[in-house]
C-alpha cells in the first residue's frame, strides 16, 4: 500500500492479539472483511477478529478480474448477485470511499446457436428475477463496442449477445480496504501475518483457532479464505466440495481509454475490459489440474491472447506487460458455498471460484446476519452445504466465464 | 509450465493431456450412501502430494498416473 | 503482422493429401514382429512403414494386406489422416518454430504431439519427411503451417 492510499485510507492495524473473541474470521480478503465490516455497522458486533496470512488482499481478492455483474443462470444466483451489484452500487456512498466503481456495460457473446440459445435464455431468466439483461443482435453489438470484428475471423461469427448494462467494474484493492477501514472504525481488529494452523473442536462444537501466534478463542468462527479452506476446513474434519484450481489473467500496457464495454465470449473463452489505468485486462479458463500454485504459464499466455485476438483484431498491436494467477475454489455445481457445517458456530464461506470479487457484499452482508441472528438469510439458504445431501444443487457452469 | 512425461511420446506440456482424478473417499466411511454422496461431490483437495492419471490426447492416447505436488504444481518421481 | 514478400518459393510448399493405411490394433509383441517383417521403408516414397501410434496401436502404410500373429487383432482400412509430405530440413525447422518438444536424433522415428496448436505426427526417415494428422485438421494445419 503506498503513502497516496495510506493517507486517504484510514487502517488501524492492532499490536496484540487477545485471548478470545466472539467472532474469529479466517482470511482478510474482501469476503472476510465485508463480513466484519457489515457486523460491525449493522450488527454493533464488534468483538471481531480477522486473522489474514499475509497482508490483506493479498488472494484472491487482488488477483480477479474485478467485473460485478449478475447476469447469472439460474433464479437463486440472480437474486444474489443483484443484490450484491446493488450494494455495490451504494458502496462509495456508504463507506465514504472512492473503490473507482464504474458501470460500462458487459456483453456476453454467442457465436453458434446454440450459444444463441443459451444467451437468449439468460437475458429472459434475468429479466424474470429482477436483473437488467437484454438480448441484442449484431448492429447493436457493434454500437456498444466498435473495436468487435463481427466476423470473428471468419470463424467465430458475432451471432448476438445477451447485453447486461448494469455490469460493472470497480478496483478490488479499494473495496478491500475501504471495507477493512469502515469494519476498524467500527472497532473491529485485523491481524495481518497471522496464520491459522489449527482448529480446536470440542464435541461438535468449535472452540477457537490455533494459529502461529497462540490460541484464540471464539463463539464464532467463520472460514472466509480462499486457496486453503480445504486445508484448513479438514482441521476440524471436515469435508467441502471444492476443488482448487488456478486462474490465470493478464494486462497490456497503459493506452487511452478506448474499450468501453466489458466482452465476454465463453465459446472462445476469454473476457476483455479496459482497468482506469488503461491496461486492457484479459482472463480466461481455470487449469485443469487441482493445484494451489500461483505459477503463470506462457501455454495460457499464448493460447488466451490468441483467442482474444479473434474478437478484438486491436489487441494484436498491443503489448503484454504482466500475468498472474489466482487459485479458484470451485464448486461443483459452480455456485458458492455458503452457511453453517456439521461443527457448531464454525460457518463457511467458499467456493467462489471465478465469481467471488462481483459477490462480496452481498456474500458479507448474509454472512454477517447469519453470525448475528443464527438464522440463515433466505438470499443464501439456497447455497448451503446442505444442498448436495438434499440434491438441490443450483448448477450454474454456462455463467461462470469459465470451464 | 507444467510438463508431463508420456511413457511412450516422452516430455509434453500439461496441454497435450487430460486431467483426470482418482477420487478418494475417507478410510473411516463406511455408510454406502455417504460413500456415494462423498465421491459424488465432496473433495479431498490436498494441499500436498497426490496421485492422478492424465490422457495423453494429443499422442499416443493413453493413460498415464503422475504423482504431483499440488503446493508447487512440480511432478514427483 | 508484417508479412515481407519473399522473392524465392519455398522449397517444398506444403500441401496437404489423403493418407490411405491400414490401422491395427494388437498386442505389442505382434506389432513388433510386423514392423520387422516388413521391408525398409524406401527413404522417399513415406511407404511400406507401421507407425506405431501407442504400443498396442499403429497405422501401416503402402502394404496391399496386413497379417498379424495376434488373433484377436483389429485390422481395418483407415482413411481418417491426411499428411503433408516435406524435407527433412523443413519438418525440423517447422518443430523447432512451432512445438514445445524437440524432435529425436533416431532415424527412422514417428514423433507424436502438439504442432501449431493441432495434435500432429510426424515421420522423419532422414531425407524426406511428412507430417500426419486427423483429416478434419488437415485445412486448418495447412493453414497454421503455411504462414
Amino acid at each position: 500500500m503506498n503513502e497516496f492510499v495510506e493517507s486517504k485510507v484510514r487502517l488501524r492495524w492492532p499490536e496484540e492479539l487477545r485471548s478470545s473473541y466472539d467472532v474469529v474470521i479466517v482470511g482478510g480478503g474482501g469476503h472476510g472483511l465485508a463480513t466484519a465490516y457489515y457486523l460491525a455497522t449493522r450488527h454493533g458486533i464488534t468483538n471481531v477478529a480477522v486473522l489474514e496470512r499475509g497482508y490483506i488482499g493479498s488472494g484472491n481478492s487482488g488477483r480477479n478480474t474485478t467485473v460485478i455483474r449478475a447476469n447469472y443462470g439460474v433464479p437463486e444466483a440472480v437474486r444474489f448477485y443483484q443484490h450484491s451489484l446493488e450494494l455495490y452500487q451504494r458502496l462509495e456512498d456508504e463507506t465514504g470511499r472512492w473503490i473507482m466503481h464504474k458501470e460500462k456495460g458487459l456483453l456476453w457473446i454467442a457465436h453458434t446457436e446454440m450459444g444463441l440459445r443459451a444467451e437468449r435464455a439468460r437475458a429472459a431468466l434475468n429479466q424474470a428475477y429482477g436483473s437488467d439483461t437484454v438480448f441484442i443482435g449484431p448492429e447493436e453489438i457493434k454500437a456498444i463496442c466498435p473495436q468487435i470484428d463481427l466476423s470473428g475471423g471468419g470463424r467465430y461469427p458475432v451471432l448476438g449477445a445477451s447485453y447486461h448494462p448494469r455490469g460493472a467494474t470497480a478496483r478490488h484493492d479499494r473495496v478491500v480496504w475501504s471495507l477493512a477501514e469502515g469494519a476498524m472504525r467500527g472497532g473491529v481488529e485485523v491481524h495481518q501475518r497471522t496464520r491459522v494452523i489449527g482448529l480446536q473442536v470440542d464435541a461438535d462444537r468449535i472452540l477457537g483457532v490455533e494459529t502461529d501466534r497462540g490460541f484464540i478463542g471464539a463463539g464464532t468462527v467463520l472460514l472466509a479464505l480462499g486457496g486453503q479452506v480445504s486445508t484448513i476446513a479438514a482441521m476440524a474434519g471436515l469435508r467441502l466440495p471444492i476443488r482448487t484450481h488456478p486462474l490465470q489473467a493478464f494486462v497490456t500496457n497503459h493506452y487511452q481509454q478506448g474499450l468501453d464495454a466489458i466482452v465476454a465470449s465463453t465459446e472462445l473463452l476469454f473476457y476483455a475490459s479496459q482497468t482506469a489505468r488503461g491496461e486492457i485486462l484479459i482472463g480466461a479458463e481455470i487449469d485443469r489440474q487441482p493445484s494451489y500454485s500461483y505459477r503463470s504459464s506462457y501455454g495460457f499466455l499464448s493460447s488466451c491472447a490468441g483467442r482474444a485476438l479473434v474478437l478484438l483484431p486491436f489487441l494484436a498491436d498491443l503489448k503484454v506487460l504482466r500475468q498472474w494467477t489466482g487459485v479458484c475454489d470451485m464448486s461443483p455445481d459452480y455456485s458458492p458455498v455458503m452457511g453453517p457445517t456439521d461443527v457448531q458456530g464454525l460457518l463457511v464461506t467458499t467456493g467462489w471460484g471465478t465469481w467471488g470479487f462481483k459477490a462480496i457484499p452481498a456474500g458479507g452482508e448474509a454472512m454477517a446476519a447469519l453470525i448475528a441472528t443464527g438464522v440463515v438469510p433466505s438470499l443464501i439458504a439456497p447455497f448451503g452445504l446442505d444442498r448436495f445431501v438434499n440434491d438441490r444443487t443450483l448448477s450454474d457452469r454456462g455463467s461462470a466465464g469459465t470451464q | 509450465m507444467l510438463f508431463l512425461t508420456c511413457l511412450h511420446c516422452g516430455l509434453r506440456s500439461v496441454e497435450e493431456f487430460r486431467y483426470a482424478e482418482i477420487p478418494t473417499v475417507p478410510e473411516t466411511m463406511t455408510d454406502p450412501q455417504a460413500i456415494d454422496l462423498d465421491r459424488g461431490f465432496f473433495r479431498t483437495n490436498r494441499e500436498g502430494e497426490v496421485t492422478e492419471r492424465w490422457f495423453h490426447e494429443f499422442g499416443c492416447r493413453r493413460w498415464i498416473t503422475v504423482r504431483r505436488d499440488t503446493r508447487s504444481d512440480s511432478i514427483l518421481k | 503482422m508484417l508479412l515481407i514478400p519473399s522473392t524465392t518459393l519455398p522449397a517444398s510448399a506444403p500441401v496437404v493429401e489423403g493418407l490411405a493405411g491400414w490401422r491395427v490394433v494388437a498386442d505389442p509383441a505382434s506389432l513388433d514382429e510386423l514392423s520387422g517383417t516388413l521391408p525398409v521403408p524406401p527413404p522417399s516414397a513415406g511407404r511400406g512403414v507401421v507407425l506405431r501410434f501407442a504400443p498396442d496401436d499403429a497405422l501401416v502404410l503402402g502394404e496391399n494386406e496386413v497379417v498379424v500373429t495376434d488373433p484377436h487383432a483389429i485390422v481395418e482400412p483407415d482413411t481418417g489422416w491426411v499428411s503433408i509430405q516435406m524435407t527433412e530440413e523443413h519438418a525440423l525447422d517447422l518443430i523447432a518454430t512451432h512445438a514445445l518438444w524437440p524432435a529425436p536424433p533416431e532415424r527412422p522415428v514417428l514423433v507424436q504431439g502438439m504442432l501449431a496448436g493441432l495434435s500432429v505426427k510426424v515421420y522423419l526417415d532422414g531425407n524426406q519427411s511428412m507430417i500426419i494428422t486427423a483429416a478434419p485438421f488437415g485445412l486448418e494445419l495447412e493453414e497454421r503451417l503455411g504462414t
